[in-house]
This record gives C-alpha cells, structure tokens and sequence, in this order.
C-alpha cells in the first residue's frame, strides 16, 4: 500500500466516523424524543452503534489488501 | 377523527420514520466512501443554505446582521495534518535546549543589569 493510498484510507475513516457518529447522535436524539421520554441512553447507545461500524469499517478497508479470498474446488477421484 | 393520544404517536411516529428513512436514503451508515460523498455534499450545501436563511430573516425582520465569518472547511486531510503536526513537534524539541540556555542567559543579563 504505498503512502498516498494509505493517507486516502485515513482520510477516508475520519470523514467516516465523524458522519456514522453523527448519525447515530442523530438518530438517537430523535428516538429519546419521541418515544424514550428525554433519556441519555438511546444517545449513547446511537454514538456508540455509529463509533462501532465506522471501526468495523476502517478495519475493512485497512485490511483489504492483505485478506486472500478463496473457494473451494472439488476433486473428482476415481 | 382521532383520539389526542394516537395522532401524538402517529407523529412521533412519522417523525421517527422520516428520520430512519433519511439515513436509509442518504446511505449515512453504509460504506465509508458514500459517507464522505454524503459529508463533501453537505460542505458544499449547508453554508450557502444557511447564509440565504439569514439573508431571509434579515429581509423579513428588517434586522441587519452582520457579515458572519466564512464557515471553517470539513474536508481538511489528516495526514498532511498529522505530518505538519510530528515536523513541529519534533523541530521544537530539537531547537528546545538551545533556546533554553538563550533564554536563561538573557534573563540572566537582565537581572545583572537590573541588580547593578
């Protein structure tokens, strides 16, 4: 992976996890609204679902290259 | 007609609904390069939205506002950040002893001449 397309790959997961984040905030904030009476937790709870899948994501893209994908081949033997 | 307590569910309700589906549409917690799309798009529509909003409260207020600020950019790239950052850091903790025995003797001269 050479020096450009990695600092694109951070680039990338930042811009990522500020807008999951940000969703799940939002997202969050509108529950607890309307249905969780003002409570904290459906925030928390959207913050951390959205910290959660932009990590899951990073992870994806950063290991993508490495990951070798195979399938299996049946062997006819008579 | 509806009962007071079903229309208030039936809008929080649809309000919750428009929100679940605006994420759905606008693909906000799908793959990494649609949320930057989504986060480059909002850069370029939100301040323009936002400076005819005051523009419409000016006109409809008869306020005058003043020129606000231009909005700060988003889209700013984290390593030549990060780079920039490590190059500082580390030619200011280079340069830091010298600098000290600079200081020290010139506020050492000062309190010589101060004392005389």
């Amino acid at each position: 992976m050479s020096d450009s397309e990695l600092g694109r790959k951070w680039d990338r997961c930042m811009a990522d996890t500020v807008v999951k984040i940000g969703t799940g905030f939002g997202l969050g904030l509108v529950f607890s609204l309307t249905f969780f009476k003002r409570r904290m937790w459906p925030l928390a709870f959207g913050s951390g679902m959205g910290l959660g899948m932009a990590y899951s994501n990073c992870q994806h893209d950063f290991q993508a290259p490495y990951l070798l994908h195979g399938k299996y081949v049946k062997v006819r033997t008579e | 007609i509806l009962p007071f307590p079903a229309c208030r569910f039936l809008i929080k309700g649809s309000v919750a609904g428009g929100a679940v589906y605006l994420v759905y549409d606008q693909d906000l917690l799908g793959p990494s390069d649609k949320s930057q799309a989504a986060l480059q798009k909002a850069e370029e529509v939100v301040p323009p939205a936002m400076y005819q909003f005051s523009q419409y409260v000016c006109e409809q207020t008869g306020l005058k506002m003043p020129q606000l600020p231009a909005p700060p950019k988003f889209n700013f790239h984290v390593r030549d950040s990060w780079n920039s950052g490590i190059i500082k850091v580390m030619s200011a903790l280079s340069a830091a002893p010298s600098k000290a025995c600079e200081y020290s003797r010139e506020g050492w001269n000062y309190l010589k001449e101060r004392i005389k």
